[in-house]
């Protein structure tokens, strides 16, 4: 066995030591990117290179925002993402309830299924999506967006949420029913409540879906007032001279929601995500 | 009883239409179009397996097919042995704030391929890019190196980008894998004086079979659709050197506007994805056979 004194002199390296300067490493484009959306196109565009901006220049965010119009992509986006989560959260509750209270058959493949179709690469569905979208002049519209983002943050969403309702004891359901529910209400009334915070974290996951989305986007949007975050910002490296430190600012200010509701998130995730990963 | 039943189709009901519309529907069509010729006007003409042949015919597109197959499994190796390394850390005993270790190493995966390819295409920049500035300061380079505009050093860049975006997927799997490893089991196997190495070997690694396979599989498989970080970084170039089949079906869509065509490529690309998931399947159950 290890003695004592080596085991805690390695146990000081391993918190003070390897994990701050590992956390720095991965995190470092992160960091760079804050770091260049302080900087004034002078400091960006020098060499040698500028490390750290002489001031907090904040005229960069101040810029995107209103001359570049992300104004208008983050509204875009806001609603998109969050019509998917509301309709996600629809479609998918009922479907991960029954297969926690119901016996029907096929209800286990129809689970696998929907694990199955998270596989699937979108790729193929994009020539399709797109003309099915155009005949029904759908193309440059929230709705097309909307439906394929729910199809896609759905599945799993059922998932998330069969994991909560599995934790409420069925006699709660049942003794709704011989009060004389339907089972409508027993669903809605009495089960959904007690799994408020499985569902909110199930929201935020289909809104994030919708919010990091973009080769849907790219194929489905032409007019640029329909632009939504990620085509907005993939749209101005195209440009005769892109401005980097502007173009980071907006891509901090895209990536602050996603890294906040992750970070609350990321328990309920995992719960999810190992549901069939760790059962050998 | 059957009552019963009928109330738990009633319940899936939403979600099977949602499906059988986004997912069911555009596949049949996207076959259905694979057998004609369509181009800008959306005008169709069938032509048979015409699309097809012209596509496994054309020696562009088994390059792609190569390519593609080349920058997944790299990059799956790659996440792999981060994933593995970084989960093996935060599981360790004695580790600090166990909690807000992981939840910062997730942080790469939260933010969205649009964003982080934009981060390390600025960062691979052959001007002002902090790769070049950091490399020629430590005088690992003379010259400043082209990274995303040579064609080997494009394909790296977007491996590095892509296992930066990936290795948190596969280090959360396996980190929850680890956590179900009974403590008790490394204590007897110190106690019987094996090295750190052979209780990594003969205990941690059992262990986690199932859930790297799970790991390793959905990595392989997100790979070869990424589409996203790819057409930010180099849009498939310089050339053809970085393109991959989802960029090519792009391409050939919406850019050479023949919609036929893109979808028989699609088409083939989804038959080699499920050839390539089973094969891998059977490949870990006879590796398990013989472990």
């Amino acid at each position: 066995m290890t003695p004592p004194l080596a085991r805690r002199l390695r146990r000081l390296v391993l918190n003070l030591v390897v994990m701050p300067a590992l956390a720095l490493a991965l995190l470092f484009p992160i960091i760079w990117m804050v770091v260049v959306s302080f900087q004034t196109e002078a400091e960006t565009y020098a060499t040698p290179l500028v490390w750290w901006p002489s001031q907090i220049d904040l005229r960069n965010y101040v810029r995107m925002w209103e001359a570049l119009d992300f104004q208008t992509y983050f509204i875009n986006t806001a609603i998109v993402a969050g019509a998917t989560t509301i309709l996600a959260i629809l479609v998918s509750a009922p479907a991960g309830y029954a297969l926690t209270r119901y016996r029907f058959r096929g209800a286990e493949a129809y689970g696998t299924f929907l694990l199955a179709t998270q596989m699937f690469p979108r790729v193929v569905l994009i020539v399709p999506y797109f003309v099915l979208m155009r005949s029904l002049g759908l193309v440059n519209t929230y709705p097309a967006l909307i439906l394929i983002y729910v199809s896609f943050a759905a599945p799993f969403c059922v998932w998330m949420l069969r994991g909560h309702f599995l934790a409420i004891p069925t006699d709660l359901d049942e003794a709704a029913l011989v009060d004389g529910c339907g089972p409508f209400a027993a669903f809605w009334r009495v089960v959904l409540p007690l799994t408020m915070p499985g569902v909110v974290a199930t929201a935020m996951f289909a809104f994030l879906v919708g919010w990091n989305e973009f080769l849907f986007a790219l194929v489905l949007t032409t007019d640029q007032k329909m632009s939504v975050i990620t085509l907005g910002l993939a749209s101005l490296i195209g440009e005769y001279r892109t401005q980097w430190n502007e173009l980071m600012a907006a891509t901090v200010v895209s990536s602050i929601p996603a890294i906040a509701l992750y970070a609350v998130l990321e328990r309920f995730l995992v719960a999810g995500l190992t549901a069939g990963a760790t059962k050998g | 009883m059957n009552r019963y039943a009928t109330v738990g189709y009633a319940f899936i009901a939403p979600s099977v239409v949602l499906i059988a519309l986004t997912l069911m529907y555009p596949m049949l069509e996207g076959l259905n179009i694979s057998l004609f010729e369509m181009g800008i006007d959306f005008q169709r003409r069938f032509v048979g397996l015409d699309n097809y042949r012209e596509v496994l015919t054309n020696p562009a597109f088994w390059s792609t097919v190569w390519r593609t197959l080349y920058f997944s499994l790299v990059s799956g190796v790659a996440s792999l042995a981060l994933g593995l390394g970084l989960a093996l850390l935060l599981d360790m005993q004695g580790l600090w704030f166990r909690a807000f270790w992981r939840v910062l190493f997730i942080v790469p995966w939260t933010i969205s391929h649009v964003a982080a390819g934009l981060s390390w295409k600025w960062i691979f920049d052959s001007l002002y890019g902090v790769a070049n500035d950091t490399l020629m300061r430590v005088g690992l380079i003379a010259e400043p190196i082209v990274w995303l505009g040579t064609r080997d050093w494009a394909m790296f860049a977007v491996i590095v980008a892509n296992v930066w975006r990936s290795y948190p997927f596969v280090m959360l799997l396996l980190l929850a894998a680890l956590q179900t490893i009974p403590r008790d089991q490394y204590e007897s196997a110190a106690v019987d004086g094996s090295s750190p190495w052979q209780r990594f070997v003969y205990v941690t690694l059992p262990h986690l079979r199932f859930a790297i396979f799970v790991a390793t599989a959905m990595d392989f498989i997100f790979n070869v659709r990424q589409f996203d970080l790819i057409y930010v970084m180099t849009r498939g170039g310089p050339r053809d050197s970085t393109e991959m089949m989802s960029t090519l079906v792009n391409r050939q869509a919406f850019e050479f506007f023949d919609y036929g065509v893109a979808a028989a490529t699609s088409m083939a690309m989804l038959v080699m994805l499920v050839v390539a998931t089973l094969a891998y399947r059977r490949l870990m159950r006879s590796a398990s056979e013989v472990l």
